[in-house]
């Protein structure tokens, strides 16, 4: 299970990593949203993987780890938050420069 | 960083290399001035190494040196000056024999020039000598501290050379030659000065207590912060430092007689400039840099990234490789059907966001699938509360994309080339392997959590069962609260950044086709109306369960949130204006602020920020029920949430009703 998790966790990043290094806005800002999965995953991990152990008092005899919960679920609206930015952020330079490109002075880097 | 080891030994060796360096060109001028000029920079040099030195000896012989310096150099300036004056040159080369035609300079200088030079019984002699036994007695370097008084020795035999030259060369050598004026003596007035500031060195020399002890008392104090009582005399015997003074004035004889075959030396070096030389060294850094950075900076942001991502493989390659093993202790639980099923599922949809990014409509479907996976990852991994947030948050910001869609271009149309798509993979497989790796680690090592803490006291000192949401609102509320102000900054900073936005509009989608005549689908607009007062039922009783069962503020707000976005997409910002205008900053900033100040209530108590107080009270139909001030956080939490994100998604949708080009062709 252990093993199945991080390599899970570690496809997840290599796809962010890589839409991250596209040359269009766009992809950029999904690859950021898909790499805050990722690394909400690697958080809430780090509390170890239980099952059938739900942190509510009196509904199970061994508890999962609440803090990295607690943390990841603020990270969650974070992300959120963030990902909004940077798409209106995209929208915005769409608009003002005309292109979605990343960079627009070696043309080879903008593709 | 005075006081410590490494500031000592800079200020002592600069303040030698200033001394031997000064000495040596003083000894290499023609011109009186220049002499004299270098010779300042090479007393300058010693002053600077006794500070560095730095015991209190070193601080008395430093600022006595400073007395004795300005007395013996300001006198020979003058000197200078007169012969300058009366004779029209200071070029030694040119001056000779003066002894005869002015006397009186001459024994003046002679006087002064000695007691630069380190003679007794001037002022000179006494601190040179406190000088050289300071040098002799440190032990900054070790069993090389040798050296210093070696190179102090070697400093003070060049200043008796460079001394010798002064009167030598100008007062004697030979008979004196034609000159533009005829020197003699200067008038008294000039003289004056010089024989003041003469008298003074010999004063000083033979009876230092009485003249400068006052003085030097209280320079050494202000420098040292400590009382101190000076102790002068010219005489302390036959030691070590009167050696090295018998050593210094010998070695200055024998350097002055052999000083052409040091101007000699250093004719080589005429053609040199040292102002070029430099000049040409930051001319070449400067080169060198604009060439690298020409290489590194070329404008691309990828290139950039690329960068980055290279240099974290870089740095934490090599500490993956020390780690010998892995695998932690923890023994690995086995895998079941539905986390396999699931893992392939999350695994073919990240691959597909990444490789069908060129069609962003379908790579946004494959992410909604990937966060759906990772909400149903966390609710299968017991985090019942983070399953809801992530799915709620997941529906959201799939809608503001597809939002954020209609402003971009719906197809990547160039592919990367082959190469760069070559180096990003492999960039991103390396980082994933990376990722991978230490995640597994994490996973197998047996866990030390500080959670055993929050799970006894979630009952009894928070008044919740579960167990994230009371951390959420009471033990780490302070982080909540901290992270509801970030969330709402942020929608601030997206209400700006849409303000005056001009975005562009596209008339018809990717292939050319206009947009739907129909605006809002019957079947949607009626589903949406069934679904608000539903949803808003729901998000009530999530958000009043949360202190016990998964739920609470933020993921009570989001649903809100959604179904409120529901209506505005299945009708339209203006008409659900018309129905229900609120002004969503208002609401964001009064969460913000019920939250704050339900943390301050606290102090009312005199109960540190955010203390949370409940009791349980019997209300009227639902019975005996809890009240919890962490009830009023969430509530702030819960308001701020709404707020935050119809702000961000009802501001942006406006843009597209605001802008929709007319079927006219506008």
């Amino acid at each position: 299970m252990e093993t199945l998790y991080s390599v899970t966790v570690g496809i997840l990043t290599a796809c962010s990593i890589f839409l991250i290094l596209r040359g269009r806005s766009f992809p950029v800002v999904v690859g950021i949203t898909m790499l805050s999965y990722a690394v909400n995953l690697f958080l809430f991990s780090t509390g170890r993987l239980t099952i059938d152990g739900a942190p509510i008092l009196g509904t199970s005899d061994s508890y999962a780890d609440p803090l990295p919960q607690a943390l990841v679920l603020t990270a969650i609206v974070i992300g959120f938050a963030m990902t909004a930015y940077s798409i209106i952020l995209a929208v915005r330079t769409r608009g003002e420069v005309g292109t979605d490109e990343v960079s627009d002075s070696n043309s080879e880097d903008n593709r | 960083m005075a006081g410590t080891e490494l500031w000592l030994t800079i200020v002592t060796v600069t303040g030698l290399i200033t001394m031997l360096v000064g000495a040596y060109f003083a000894l290499l001028k023609h011109d009186l001035k220049g002499l004299l000029a270098f010779s300042t920079v090479s007393h300058l040099g010693l002053i600077c190494m006794l500070l560095g030195i730095g015991t209190q000896a070193a601080v008395i012989a430093a600022m006595f040196h400073i007395i004795n310096h300005a007395c013996f150099k300001a006198a020979l300036f003058m000197t200078a000056g007169i012969i300058d004056h009366e004779s029209g040159t200071r070029d030694m080369r040119k001056l000779q024999g003066l002894m005869g035609l002015m006397p009186l300079t001459a024994t003046l200088a002679m006087v002064v020039a000695a007691s630069m030079a380190g003679i007794p019984p001037f002022n000179g002699f006494i601190s040179k000598e406190l000088f050289l036994d300071q040098t002799a007695q440190q032990h900054l370097f070790g069993g090389l501290s040798w050296f210093i008084p070696v190179l102090a020795t070697v400093g003070a035999a060049l200043s008796v050379a460079y001394s010798i030259r002064f009167i030598h060369d100008v007062f004697f050598n030979g008979e004196y030659k034609e000159l533009p004026k005829k020197p003699h003596d200067p008038p008294r007035m000039m003289s004056a000065p010089v024989a003041l500031l003469a008298l003074l060195c010999i004063v000083i020399g033979l009876a230092p207590m009485p003249i400068v002890s006052e003085i030097l008392n209280s320079a050494v104090t202000a420098v040292t912060h400590s009382q101190t009582e000076v102790k002068l005399s010219l005489w302390h015997g036959f030691n070590i430092p009167l050696l090295m003074s018998a050593i210094a004035v010998v070695a200055g004889i024998l350097i002055y007689i052999a000083r052409d075959q040091l101007f000699t030396f250093n004719r080589q070096f005429d053609g040199q400039d040292a102002k070029h030389n430099f000049e040409r060294l930051v001319q070449k850094a400067s080169d060198a840099s604009s060439r690298l950075f020409d290489k590194l900076d070329t404008g691309s942001l990828q290139r950039y990234m690329a960068f980055v991502l290279i240099s974290v493989i870089v740095i934490l390659l090599p500490s993956l490789i020390d780690i010998s093993a892995i695998t932690g202790s923890s023994p690995q639980q086995s895998i079941d059907t539905v986390s396999m099923v699931g893992a392939i599922v999350l695994i073919g949809a990240a691959f597909g966001t990444a490789t069908l990014h060129r069609n962003r409509f379908v790579m946004l479907m494959m992410l909604s699938v990937v966060g759906l996976m990772v909400s149903l990852a966390f609710a299968h991994f017991s985090a019942p509360d983070l399953a809801m947030t992530q799915l709620v948050v997941e529906v959201v910001s799939i809608i503001l994309m597809i939002l954020a869609l209609f402003f971009m271009p719906q197809k990547t149309n160039r592919a990367s080339s082959g190469h760069r798509v070559f180096r990003d993979i492999i960039i991103a497989s390396f980082i994933g392997g990376i990722v991978a790796t230490l995640n597994f680690a994490i996973l197998t090592t047996p866990a030390e959590s500080i959670s055993d803490f929050f799970i006894a006291n979630a009952k009894t000192g928070g008044g919740g069962t579960n167990v994230v949401n009371v951390i959420l609102v009471d033990f780490r509320g302070f982080d909540t609260l901290g992270e509801i102000t970030v969330l709402a900054i942020a929608a601030a900073g997206i209400h700006k950044l849409l303000n005056k936005l001009k975005p562009f509009m596209p008339s018809s989608d990717v292939d050319g086709r206009p947009w739907h005549r129909i605006k809002h689908p019957l079947m949607l607009t009626n589903v949406a109306n069934l679904v608000l007062p539903m949803a808003m039922v729901v998000a009530a009783y999530i958000f009043l369960r949360g202190h016990n069962l998964p739920g609470g503020g933020f993921i009570a707000g989001l649903i809100a949130a959604s179904a409120m976005i529901l209506q505005y997409v299945a009708n339209g910002v203006d008409w659900v204006k018309e129905r229900f205008n609120v002004n969503y900053q208002s609401l964001m900033s009064i969460g913000v602020m019920i939250a704050a100040l339900t943390g301050l209530g606290s102090w009312l108590f005199n109960k540190p920020f955010l203390t949370s107080w409940f009791t349980y009270l019997d209300w009227p139909v639902v019975g005996k029920w809890e009240f919890a001030t962490a009830l009023l956080f969430d509530l702030g939490v819960f308001l701020t949430v709404i707020g935050a994100t119809m702000m961000i998604l009802s501001n942006f949708g406006k843009m597209t009703t605001r802008h929709r080009p007319t079927h006219e062709g506008n």
